[in-house]
């Protein structure tokens, strides 16, 4: 500890720098890596849309994921979310394929809003609120499913490329500004921070916490709709462990769990990003099944201690 | 501390690098049979690469074995199998320039979609294990010119055969244990099962269905034990729990009913010899395993290098399923199918299979070559 | 200062972390026999020293010497074993654990038979422990979260006693404690003194520093500015020499005391919550009304009822006589501000920037021009905590960084930035040095100068005299009596309504 602090003062400035960017350096190391290691595929044209495919799911709930951890909880049932509301779609279509999207993300919001009801009102753990939600989701999912239901393939039309870079641009701008702009983002952190100092100071702490969990509903219903028209089909693992992708990727991006205001919101951004590229440069490179979940289990312990251990988040809650 | 962590992330990086570079041994072109063969050329395969399984290893090497006997390249990537990330895998595989693709559909519904994919960006795609149930759905597909065409077993006749067995070998009384209902290959056992039953002129008793762990699995034989005292068989028609047989055998065995009561199942697995062996366990049909990939990928291969088994539409080929009951079928089982040789090697694949190096193929020849194939036939093969 | 029959005595101690320098070449000796008051105000390094001297952390240079021998603890186990034992502020006991592991934590090897922790012979010898510090009412059995925060702290002193330390550094401690548990730790400090050891006495009350300690050892800014014998103690000399300054001014308000403004601004009507029965209070504009009783009497539970965070179970709170105080959202929205008692885990977010703290209720104000940004948000802090003085490289400075008069200074800010009409201020000075304390004083004068109206509840007498227009004392959950500043207040006559 000593030396530490006897370090030049410009040390350690150049020091606090890397530590503060250390998610974006990360990214672009595995950047660089993976377009040595495959040749220059990585950021081949087409490849690029592989990854964004890739960062679509994951980045777009990674990004309202934000809203969830900075105050301070976990939503475990995402993935049963976008199964849900897919699924939900997918029978929608038997009546008017215009119902699809609307109903995908109303059922989003449904759930979102009871996770939202359970947590805030009922004050059970986020935790072992949302895991039983996905529980209970996935298990309807299944039962109203019983195997797969498809939607009419015309419906493909709407997973163009421009249409999902346009709808994650519109997400990122709204979100970033809600979060970083408005009371409520500002709110959100308020709550993670200190519960009882935020509804000292005004906040709604338990509307906060329901508009959080509905958002992340939405998002997902959202996700849901765009997952069923690309697959064109609905089943009962659809979306299938995505909430653990998004948990990667917000550690990757080094994102704190103990919510607050350490919570950036390009965390969410690049640690979806590097989780994209990851997983199609590991997939370039012809990486072993394996070796593949060893590494991105190995970069995941490193990349959430260097980046819990920051100044301020070494404050126990 | 942080020096050292930020090391270490270099250091898994390179260990990446070095996995890679290891992984990526590319065929040779100077590797091709001398003489005329066919122009390089790409499979897609999405599979579960991280399963340590050995049939699902095997079913790797199978598909590998029958890419590169005809000098193509096998493009693995990892999948979960769901749907979605199929779709993910197909567009990734087609971004990397393949000239077909394999893979285990998850629903009928996600067809059309690989379909329309393949179709816009002109690749051949073949499915392997799955049949397609829904009318509409299999009439698209076929008409499609993109689709080369699948494998599947029949799942139907091999429930009926091995109820047949069983009776022959002395069983009256039958319960079975099987998938949960809604899966298409449970229902065509289940329907096949029942047509055993009436043709033998036995009694099926009771079925269970969906077990998936080893207690529910216990719980259940012992409530049969229980009811039927006059019970003399058991059948698994399939199952997803893990070390199924061994629990049936140590619930029988519990019971004093261990030998006494025939058992039989529907899928091969590693552990069947030693209750051979020892007379308490006494059929299996099995075996599609490996023949089922080979083959989808014989199919696709053969349309890419532009020398299709069937000319005109997808040829759609029912592998059959292998009898077994005998503790050396099983050994010999585990040794030529899960080992390290495929059950045809490269050679006979290209002698047997591809249409490039033997004109006379057509499917006719295919059901001929089934036929013959057998444990003891690849024993014969490939013991020496 | 070389005295060489002190008990323990410290030469030239240094130590900064990173650009600010804690204490500078601090010297003290303490003779065997006395209790010593350490003074300063916040930051001045007297807590640091504390600590260096108890092995919670380590020094940069200087050295130590303890019954001559020279001390260098390496832990707070170690300092312990060598004779010199700590009771912090903040809470020191470790939860989910029973209270007798708690008070031999780190020791349980004592009771060691056979490899196995001999709980009975454990909780015997605290029992022990507790009953030597006169304590005979806690069970050593149970878990310590059973007990009251006020216990929980006897239980520290059992701990920190059971070694009959030679130094007993007592910091700050008597805030969290009750009038009796004060008699009790007055006693032991005795006591330690009576048997040979010497205690190091840390406190912001000037008044009790002086009427408990034999001599005092005053610091500034990491710099010893003093030592004083007892007979040379008065509160302008520590005081200034804590400051450095004649403090500027007055301490309390000097007026008599005026009219009361007949409009009443917020009310409690036969408000039942909790400790609280059937309490009616009447708030008027640019009034200050100070709440006084002992520390369980229900007065906390009044601001917070009358701030809306606590539902009455029957009654209202009406805000200018016509509107009903639903939640403290509401109350924030209609002009009404709230200091809590415990600062650190109600009033502010200590892992945040004093930035983010000051604008936190003012947040929807500064979004009626369009979005927030960090220039907005970053003038709007500076703006207030300039007004309010706060000691702070920067508004981006983390406010677990600050001193406590500093992070009640951001509180206030923040309230302020809102433009708060009426403030209900719970202990606002509890564990403040005297420099901030002034500042408030003067502050609120200020605030009720500018028509403002103010709520002020303390367990200070002086406090509440110095201050109040008007004294509504609580005696277990009723209201016992109502004081006019401008009649005259006394001490005496205050607490004959209290107990």
């Amino acid at each position: 500890m000593k030396e530490k602090r006897r370090l030049r003062p410009d040390g350690r400035k150049v020091q606090a720098l890397l530590m503060n960017n250390i998610s974006f350096i990360g990214l672009i190391l595995v950047v660089v890596l993976f377009e040595i290691l495959s040749e220059g595929l990585l950021l081949g044209k087409r490849n690029l849309m592989n990854i964004f495919n890739n960062f679509f799911t994951i980045g777009m709930i990674s990004m309202v994921y934000t809203f969830v951890l900075s105050i301070g909880e976990l939503d475990l049932s995402v993935g049963a979310i976008v199964g849900f509301s897919a699924a939900m779609g997918a029978f929608a279509s038997k009546i008017s394929l215009w119902l699809i999207l609307p109903v995908a993300v109303l059922s989003g919001i449904a759930i979102g809003l009871l996770n939202g009801f359970t947590i805030a009102r009922l004050r059970v753990e986020s935790f072992i609120g949302t895991l039983a939600m996905s529980f209970v989701v996935r298990g309807l999912t299944t039962w109203f499913l019983n195997g797969s239901v498809g939607v009419p393939i015309q419906m493909r039309y709407f997973d163009k490329d421009w249409i999902k870079v346009t709808v994650a641009v519109i997400t990122m701008v709204i979100l970033y500004f809600t979060f970083e702009r408005c009371s409520f983002g500002k709110h959100c952190r308020a709550v993670g921070a200190s519960k009882e100092a935020a509804r000292q100071s005004g906040v709604k702490v338990e509307s906060v916490r329901l508009l959080a969990f509905t958002l992340c509903g939405l998002l997902s219903g959202l996700v849901g709709f765009f997952t069923l028209i690309r697959a064109c089909t609905a089943s009962s693992n659809t979306g299938n462990a995505l909430e653990f992708d998004v948990l990667l990727a917000v550690l990757f991006g080094g994102m704190p769990l103990t919510g607050g205001w350490t919570v950036r919101f390009r965390a969410a951004v690049i640690g979806s990003l590097a989780m994209a590229v990851l997983k199609s440069g590991m997939s370039l490179a012809g990486i072993d099944g394996l070796i593949q979940q060893v590494v991105q289990g190995a970069i995941l312990v490193i990349a959430v201690a260097l980046s819990f251990d920051r100044k301020n988040a070494a404050v126990i809650k | 501390m942080k020096k050292f962590l930020a090391l270490l992330l270099v250091a898994v990086m390179a260990f990446g690098l070095l996995a890679g570079c290891s992984n990526s041994d590319k065929k040779d072109p100077d590797k091709k049979p001398s003489g005329d063969a066919p122009a390089a050329f790409k499979i897609g395969f999405p599979w579960d690469t991280a399963s340590t399984d050995p049939t699902w290893i095997s079913i790797h090497k199978s598909v590998k074995a029958a890419v590169e006997a005809a000098g193509g390249e096998l493009i693995t990537v990892k999948t979960d199998l769901t749907a979605d990330t199929l779709i993910n895998n197909i567009s990734e595989l087609i971004s990397r320039n393949v000239d077909g693709i394999l893979f285990m559909p998850a629903a009928d519904s996600m067809l059309p979609t690989v379909d329309a994919m393949c179709a816009e960006a002109g690749v051949y795609w073949a499915t392997m294990f799955r049949t397609i149930s829904d009318d509409n759905i299999r009439k698209q597909v076929y008409d499609s010119k993109w689709f080369a065409g699948s494998c599947n077993e029949d799942d139907e006749q091999c429930a009926s055969n091995i109820v047949k067995k069983m009776a022959q070998m002395g069983v009256k009384n039958l319960c079975c244990i099987n998938i949960a209902k809604g899966d298409t290959s449970s229902d065509l056992r289940d329907k096949g099962a029942a047509k055993g039953v009436k043709e033998a002129g036995i009694n099926l008793l009771n079925t269970t269905y969906g077990i998936t762990v080893e207690t529910d699995m216990t719980k259940t034989i012992e409530s049969y034990i229980a009811a039927y005292p006059e019970m003399d068989g058991i059948l698994l028609l399939g199952t997803y729990c893990p070390g199924a047989l061994p629990t049936i055998e140590k619930a029988l065995a519990d019971h004093g009913k261990a030998g006494k009561v025939t058992v039989g199942r529907i899928d091969f697995d590693a552990t069947m010899g030693d209750y051979l062996k020892d007379g308490s366990f006494h059929v299996s049909y099995g075996g599609q395993q490996q023949i089922d990939p080979m083959m989808s990928a014989v199919i696709l291969v053969n349309k890419v290098i532009g020398t299709p088994i069937k000319e005109d539409g997808p040829s759609v080929i029912i592998t059959p399923y292998l009898e077994l009951t005998s503790a050396e079928e099983a050994a010999d089982y585990n040794k030529y199918f899960l080992g390290d040789t495929t059950i045809y090697n490269e050679e006979e694949i290209r002698k047997l299979m591809i249409k490039f190096y033997n004109k006379d193929i057509n499917e006719d020849y295919i059901y001929k070559l089934l036929d013959t194939f057998s444990v003891a036939d690849v024993v014969a093969r490939h013991s020496k | 200062m070389q005295n060489e029959n002190s008990l323990f005595c410290a030469k030239g101690i240094c130590k900064s972390f990173g650009p600010i320098h804690a204490l500078v070449n601090f010297d003290i000796s303490i003779p065997a026999g006395e209790i010593r008051g350490l003074v300063g105000e916040n930051g001045s390094g007297k807590s640091t020293f504390s600590s260096i001297a108890a092995g919670m952390q380590k020094w940069d240079s200087g050295v130590m010497y303890l019954n001559g021998q020279e001390y260098s603890p390496a832990d707070t186990v170690d300092a312990m074993s060598k004779g010199v034992s700590m009771v912090v502020q903040e809470q020191g006991t470790i939860s989910r654990i029973s209270i007798a592991a708690n008070i031999f934590f780190g020791k349980e090897a004592m009771f060691v038979q056979h490899g196995i922790l001999n709980v009975r012979k454990m909780n015997q010898a605290a029992k022990k422990a507790l009953e030597d510090i006169g304590v005979t009412d806690i069970n050593p059995a149970a878990m310590i979260d059973t007990l009251s925060f006020e216990d929980r702290k006897l239980v520290e002193l059992a701990r920190a006693l059971y070694v009959k330390p030679k130094i007993w550094v007592v910091d700050e401690t008597t805030t969290a404690l009750s009038v009796s548990g004060r008699e009790i730790l007055y006693r032991l400090m005795n006591k330690v003194r009576d048997e040979g050891g010497s205690v190091i006495f840390i406190s912001h009350d000037i008044d009790e520093i002086m009427d408990k300690c034999d001599s005092l050892t005053i610091l500034r800014d990491g710099v010893l500015t003093g030592n004083l014998k007892k007979e040379e103690f008065s509160a302008d000399t520590i005081r200034q020499l804590m400051i450095g300054r004649e403090l500027s001014g007055h301490y309390y308000r000097e007026d008599m005391g005026e009219e009361i403004n007949p409009k009443v601004v917020l009310e409690a009507k036969n408000v039942t919550s909790g400790m609280l029965q059937n309490a009616t209070v009447q708030l008027h504009q640019s009034e200050i009304l100070g709440i006084g009783g002992l520390s369980d009497c229900g007065m906390h539970e009044l601001g917070k009822v009358l701030y809306g965070l606590v539902r009455p179970s029957a009654g209202e709170v009406l805000k200018d006589g016509t509107e009903k105080v639903r939640d403290a959202a509401w109350a924030v929205k209609h002009g009404i501000g709230y200091v809590s008692k415990n600062r650190d885990t109600e009033s502010m977010m200590p892992i945040c920037s004093v930035r983010d703290n000051i604008c936190l209720p003012s947040l929807k104000d500064l979004t009626k021009h369009g979005p927030i940004s960090n220039k907005k948000q970053k003038k709007h802090a500076e703006v207030w905590a300039r007004r309010m003085e706060v000691k702070a490289d920067s508004v981006a400075t983390f406010c677990n960084t600050l001193s406590g008069g500093n992070k009640q200074k951001v509180v206030l800010a923040k309230w302020l930035g809102k433009g708060t009409d009426i403030l209900i201020l719970d202990c606002p000075t509890r564990g403040i040095d005297v420099g901030t304390k002034a500042a408030i004083y003067q502050l609120i004068e200020q605030l009720k100068n500018e028509g403002k109206s103010i709520v002020l509840i303390s367990e200070e007498l002086q406090e509440l005299i110095g201050m109040s227009d008007r004294i509504i004392l609580l005696k277990d959950g009723k209201i016992s009596g109502e004081f006019y500043r401008r009649d005259g207040l006394t001490e005496s006559k205050l607490i004959e309504k209290m107990v």
